[in-house]
């Protein structure tokens, strides 16, 4: 099992979609030829007191300790990876079912034009061989980062404890 | 338990989905003793899910069992395969073979699944319809479906496996015709103006439909060459078709014949608790064979789903874990709602909680040239809360991205509905 996790800050996010492009070189995505992005970068407005905030956010499969599409699936198509931890779909036994669009509280499975589910696998081709996932490694603020799971739960400790301080 | 048992294998009647997920649980608690399987099928597991893909030639047989990554040799000790269970006896409890061997258990896991039911189609003698639910059953629909001389099939049934099987069979190039006799199809998850544009699809795409319609008679439409000639079926309108192949998917009852009368308390299903036990000590079930918590009605139901199936099995084989090792089981199953997602060609559909409209529900329709969705609400807990959903897409490829995002998020929304009255839909 890794010891390795996948985390995303939002307060450093000026979202530059740098990551979701990275992610298409890394994967191959054409997305003009109807081909999913993995990895989707999104906006907010939230007025308060005045004064409006953009939060920009970077999202991707989470990869759920307990993915409730891996249950869904009936074919075997999704899996685990042993090495990575990470969910991947097998697109050659992927039926095209959608019982994952159903089960994903995310979001995330999306079909391509035959048929089958694409989604993120983390890089797991990367991780394997020590390095970051794509998304992490162009990533120019550091708000996407791949930690030990241990460094990534202190800055975020970290984080929460900022957060009293006004 | 008595002590004797302690020594005595866990044995689970069934190599599906429930049953394999019960195994791979049983194992990840550190359960380290004795795990067999019964199944009347061969020692190589498969979905029947993929049944109708295999049949339409979109899959091979390989592709059929999707754990062939996992090594179950691992986890199983013992595969009895080719194996009927002719009855259980949980006083002794043993399960009793078709070959006279008896089988004593530890704790013991039904989960026998269910198999196609056929009211009312007539007997023809020389000809067994097809029907699907097995691996058998697949490939005896794949040899017909290959066959030249095939080109008209009669499906009786519109359930959500009818649908499969007329796929499989547009897959193949055949001209198809559905019978069934309520007004629209998947009466069960379908609003009726979601089915009826569904049916509009269907018939676009080459589909006869002959909905409130019965079968008043069915014989070989050629005495000399009956193997050839197909069957001549004759409707409750008076007229008469002919057909190479018949294939019946009209539901499905639980696999329980070997349950002695009385031994286990059953409904539909066998009762199930949260755990997955039934009313006989150490006799757990899971699948398609309980009855597990509803959380749309708030009473125990059977619904026959792969997830359940999945769900059910593993918190049944933790269950077991816990109790052989002393301990009292913990994370109980936390029921379900009835959904689904159905595609035939382009057209996907799909349907969470419940479709039908009654007295107290607020329906709102939300149509466009490529998507129609019906969303039904109802008062819950004083808040006007979604309780259903149907979603049918044709073709446009941007409404097809939503549906997969939509979906989801519908089914969680309805989950809530629902768990925010506490499961208790009445
Ligand atoms: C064509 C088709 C399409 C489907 N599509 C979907 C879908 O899209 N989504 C979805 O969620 N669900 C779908 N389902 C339903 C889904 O397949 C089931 O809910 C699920 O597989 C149930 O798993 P189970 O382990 O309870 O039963 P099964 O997988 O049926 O396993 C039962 C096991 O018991 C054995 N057995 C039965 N009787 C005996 C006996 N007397 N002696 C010994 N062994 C016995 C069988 O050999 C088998 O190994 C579909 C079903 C079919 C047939």
């Amino acid at each position: 099992m890794t010891s390795k996790t996948l985390s995303f800050d939002a307060g450093k996010c000026v979202g530059c979609y740098a990551c979701a492009v990275a992610c298409m070189d890394q994967n191959d995505i054409d997305a003009t030829a109807g081909q999913q992005m993995y990895r989707q970068v999104m906006h907010y407005e939230n007025a308060r007191a005045g004064e409006v905030r953009v939060t920009h956010v970077s999202l991707a499969c989470m990869h759920c300790d307990a993915a409730e599409c891996l249950d869904a699936c009936p074919s075997g198509a999704l899996r685990r990876d042993a090495g990575s931890d990470a969910v991947v779909v097998r697109r050659e036994l992927c039926i095209g079912c959608h019982a994952c669009a159903m089960a994903c509280p995310f979001g995330v499975p999306r079909f391509g034009r035959d048929g089958t589910m694409q989604k993120c696998d983390a890089c797991y081709a990367r991780t394997r061989f020590g390095l970051a996932p794509a998304c992490v490694d162009i990533c120019p603020t550091g708000a996407l980062s791949y930690d030990d799971v241990n460094a990534a739960m202190a800055g975020k400790q970290a984080r929460f404890g900022k957060s009293f301080a006004r | 338990m008595d002590a004797s048992l302690v020594s005595e294998p866990v044995v689970l009647l069934g190599f599906g989905a429930a049953a394999v997920n019960a195994a791979c649980a049983l194992r990840a608690e550190g359960y380290a003793g004795r795990i067999t399987v019964v199944t009347d099928a061969g020692v190589d597991p498969y979905s029947p899910v993929l049944t109708s893909y295999y049949a339409g030639g979109r899959i091979e047989r390989d592709a059929c069992n999707p754990w062939a990554d996992l090594d179950l040799a691992h986890v199983v000790d013992d595969v009895r395969a080719h194996a009927r269970i002719e009855s259980l006896d949980v006083a002794a409890h043993e399960v009793v073979l078709e070959n006279g061997d008896r089988l004593r258990y530890s704790k013991l896991l039904v989960a026998t699944g269910a198999h196609p039911i056929a009211p009312g189609f007539p007997q023809v003698e020389g000809y067994t319809p097809l029907v699907l639910r097995t691996m058998a059953d697949a490939v005896r629909l794949r040899d017909a479906l290959t066959s030249e001389r095939c080109r008209d099939v009669l499906v009786s049934g519109t359930s959500m496996v009818a649908l499969k099987v007329l796929e499989a069979c547009l897959d193949r190039g055949k001209r198809v015709t559905l019978l069934g006799r309520s007004s629209h199809i998947l009466r069960a998850s379908a609003h009726p103006l979601v089915a009826q544009r569904f049916e509009e699809e269907l018939v676009a795409r080459g589909v006869e439909l002959r909905l409130r319609q019965t079968v008043r008679g069915a014989e070989p439409a050629d005495a000399d060459a009956r193997a050839e000639g197909g069957l001549l079926v004759t409707f409750g309108t008076g007229e008469a078709q002919r057909f190479d192949e018949v294939v019946l998917a009209q539901g499905v009852e639980p696999n329980l014949d070997f349950v002695p009368r009385g031994a286990l308390d059953a409904d539909r299903g066998l009762i199930v608790d949260r755990f997955m036990r039934t009313s006989a000590p150490d006799v757990f079930a899971a699948g398609d064979v309980a009855q597990a918590l509803d959380l749309s009605t708030g009473a125990p139901r059977v619904i026959g789903l792969w997830q359940n199936a999945v769900q059910q099995g593993r918190c049944a084989g933790r269950a077991m874990a816990a109790e052989l090792a002393g301990r009292l089981p913990t994370r109980p199953y936390p029921g379900s709602i009835p959904r689904n997602v159905i595609h035939v060609g382009d057209v996907l559909f799909a349907s969470v909680g419940l479709p039908a409209e009654d007295g107290r529900r607020r329906i709102e329709v939300r149509e466009s040239p490529s998507a129609l969705r019906v969303l039904i609400y109802e008062e819950r807990a004083g808040q006007d809360a979604l309780v259903g959903f149907n979603m049918l897409v044709m073709r446009q490829v941007a409404d097809r991205r939503e549906f997969d995002s939509e979906v989801g998020a519908r089914f969680r929304e309805i989950m809530k509905s629902y768990l925010r009255q506490g499961g208790d839909g009445s």
